[in-house]
């Protein structure tokens, strides 16, 4: 044979035997490809979600109220448990140790005809490194995450209560839930034999949620929580609720609950009856509309009167002749039914609803009530009794805001709970409307500051300080006979300070008394601890000098005021020289 | 076309070969050793193209391994700086700040008279947080107390 031949016979039987190949290859890559590659997929590409932490809830200086933090929750696999049945019963133990859980209940847990059992859920990140370091084959771990509300009890009706699976169920929680919510992120990883991440991908357009920032002030709400919890354990109240706004925005600096409730706000939601603190719709309206002059005199009827055959109204006081002034200094309800009396329904009832009652304030909290106004026209008895605030309903939160309006001169605001959410800005200050002429609010203004200083509301008053306010004391209506009660009542105090340049407005509401009754007793002791710390907490200058204190004991006198006319002297090194007898 | 030395005719000439045939020859030679070059230029281009596409992938690989365990690491510390941002809230929460004041140390809160403001202070505005800052997905806000 050639020798050309048998190379060609050489080159037939190598491409030959490539044939078989060639074609288990071409059938490989053609006809199984579609199945192969799903089962290199299936063992190398991992669809894993990433949670994204809910957004924060920050109070105005940017301090946590609610943050969620990652969590695990921890499984045990049984079947892979019992494939190693001489080491399961140091696994349950080291599990039970590792995640401070009763070794006994494991185990009884671990004869669970399931698959799997939950071990843990929303472990600590403590509680997970222990349990990573056990390298236990048949645990797993789920990522998860936690609400963690930091400062506790603080603002909780506000802020409201998610559910286990991350969703706001009540309060600013629920109002901003799609605001809040982490959507999850898809990741796609690819991974090696032993399970590590070679390549990774995730959907970037997804942004994790933005915070919320609220008008809440951490530490001013503290202050009103203590002051609340102080007042309500010396007066055995079943309740309470303190609200502080700034006047001149709407903000709301706290809102105090007791008991708090994260799954309600009584603030919001529920009403009551505000007896005299209502008292400054009637005198606003009879200023207004011209139905009293300011030295006018009302019969009071020495503290009791029959209006009508079998319908009495008392007073606290027993008082004949009262000027206007002298009906809020004194709290008449005998000389405030008479000027409501004199207005008329229709009037009154305008002002109602010139002051935000009767409506919603437009707080992002659900659920909130409107109050119980009457709409139509109202006979006289009730009339008469809705003037001192009994038989209407209202909020606390519409209360404040009728005090606000006067403090800041006469602007209804909305009250304002949100700073920053959806990532940008929230509305600033939105007025609703103007209560009334600035010259009847002026004299609203000079009336809340005469309670304080010489009426019912002298024990909220503070030294240096002028205080402008209104006590209250409602009576509750007893569910067993549906009449007023005569040992139970609502005590509140309203008021506002400084009272030339408001900055806080302060409701203090007490239900059910049991040590003293009267809002001067119970609610305006707390309204002055509240205003103290709010001044020393915000160094607000007294208006007045006053003697200096330390530890309550006077080390001072107070400095004398220097005369208008009479200039600052100058220091000493500033005054001219006799030598030269220039001028500085 | 080739040129050819003037030498080399005289031996090939006198074999018997015509000058023509003896060209032809010595051109195949030649071309040969071109395709021979050629081929071997080829098979080490693609060995260098081979070797290039082998060490990208081994870099690749390498370079995922990095990145998968820095995201790792990262996960991990975000998680740690959440907890320790949390834990100093905690810390820092009034009602605890106020418990110590009052048990360790003896204080209690000032009363309006006992300060001196010093300057005009009243028109002070309330703090508002700035915009919290956000950093790779997670926003951390500024620390202000």
């Amino acid at each position: 044979m050639r020798q050309s031949s048998r190379l060609h016979v050489a080159l037939f039987l190598c491409l030959a035997s490539l044939v078989p190949i060639s074609a288990r290859l071409i059938y490989l890559q053609t006809v199984r490809s579609d199945a192969l590659t799903a089962r290199v997929n299936h063992s190398t590409q991992r669809n894993a979600l990433e949670i994204v932490p809910r957004g924060r809830i920050l109070d105005r200086r940017g301090r946590i109220l609610a943050q969620s933090v990652p969590a695990w929750s921890s499984f045990l696999d049984l079947k892979v448990l019992e494939r190693e049945p001489r080491k399961k019963e140091a696994t349950l133990k080291a599990i039970a140790k590792a995640l401070s859980l009763e070794g006994s209940g494991l185990r009884k847990q671990a004869e669970s005809k399931r698959r799997t059992i939950w071990l843990k859920r929303k472990m600590t990140l403590e509680e997970m490194d222990r349990l990573k370091k056990l390298s236990l084959p048949s645990v797993g771990i789920h990522p998860d995450e936690r609400r963690y509300y930091p400062n506790e009890d603080l603002a909780r009706s506000v802020l409201g209560l998610v559910r286990t699976d991350g969703g706001g169920i009540a309060g600013l929680e629920y109002a901003f839930d799609r605001a809040l919510s982490g959507k999850a992120i898809q990741i796609s990883q690819t991974r090696d034999g032993a399970g590590r991440s070679i390549a990774e991908s995730n959907d970037s357009k997804r942004r994790p949620p933005d915070d919320l920032i609220l008008s809440l002030d951490r530490t001013v709400q503290y202050f009103a929580e203590q002051a609340l919890d102080e007042g309500l354990r010396s007066a055995q109240g079943k309740a309470g609720i303190a609200i502080i706004q700034d006047p001149q925005t709407g903000e709301i600096l706290a809102l105090a609950e007791r008991p708090s409730d994260p799954k309600r706000s009584a603030a919001i939601q529920d009403v009551y009856e505000p007896g005299s603190t209502f008292k400054i719709v009637v005198a606003a309206a009879a200023i207004e509309e011209r139905v009293i002059s300011p030295d006018e005199l009302i019969n009071c009827e020495n503290g009791r009167w029959e209006m009508a055959p079998g319908i009495r109204i008392k007073d606290h006081e027993k008082k004949s002749m009262l000027t206007l002034q002298q009906i809020m200094q004194h709290s008449s309800n005998i000389g405030t039914a008479k000027l409501g009396l004199r207005l008329g329904s229709k009037r009154f009832l305008d002002f109602c609803r010139r002051f935000g009652f009767g409506y919603k304030t437009g707080t992002p909290l659900r659920g909130e009530s409107a109050g119980i106004i009457p709409n139509g026209a109202i006979r006289d008895v009730r009339l008469a009794n809705a003037a001192f605030g009994q038989g209407v309903a209202v909020t606390a939160l519409q209360l404040v805001g009728a005090y606000s309006a006067i403090a800041n001169g006469g602007t209804l605001l909305e009250p304002r709970l949100i700073i920053r959410s959806h990532g940008r800005p929230q509305r600033g200050r939105v007025e609703v409307r103007r209560i009334a002429h600035p010259a009847t609010v002026k004299q609203l203004q000079s009336q809340l500051e005469r309670v304080v200083d010489e009426g019912t509301g002298i024990s909220a008053k503070i030294p240096g300080y002028t205080t402008a306010g209104k006590t209250g004391t409602a009576e509750k209506i007893d569910p067993a006979t549906g009449k007023y009660s005569t040992t139970d009542y609502i005590a509140s105090f309203i008021g506002y300070l400084p009272a030339d340049k408001p900055r806080f407005t302060i409701l203090v509401i007490i239900d059910t008394p049991r040590v003293g009754e009267y809002g001067s007793e119970v609610a305006a002791p707390i309204f002055s601890k509240i205003a103290r710390q709010l001044l020393a907490h915000f160094a607000i200058a007294p208006e007045r000098p006053l003697p200096l204190r330390w530890n309550d004991e006077k080390i001072k006198d107070a400095p004398k005021p220097l005369p208008a006319s009479n200039p600052l002297p100058a220091p000493s090194y500033l005054k001219p020289s006799r030598s030269t007898g220039g001028k500085v | 076309m080739g040129t050819y030395s003037a030498g080399c005719l005289p031996n090939l000439v006198g074999r018997g070969a015509s000058p023509s045939l003896i060209f032809r020859s010595k051109q195949n030679r030649e071309d040969k050793t071109l395709n021979e070059s050629k081929t071997w230029i080829f098979a080490a281009t693609a060995a260098a193209l081979v070797f290039v596409f082998l060490t990208e992938q081994v870099q690749a690989t390498r370079l995922g391994y990095e990145l998968g365990s820095a995201r790792t690491a990262f996960k991990s510390r975000r998680d740690r700086v959440a907890y320790l941002r949390l834990e100093l809230d905690k810390l820092q929460a009034p009602e605890r700040l106020a418990h110590l004041a009052k048990s360790r140390l003896g204080m209690r809160p000032p009363a309006p008279e006992s300060l001196i403001v010093l300057g005009n202070n009243v028109d002070r505005p309330l703090i508002i947080a700035e915009k919290p800052k956000r950093i790779v997905g997670f926003t951390l806000s500024r620390l202000i107390d």
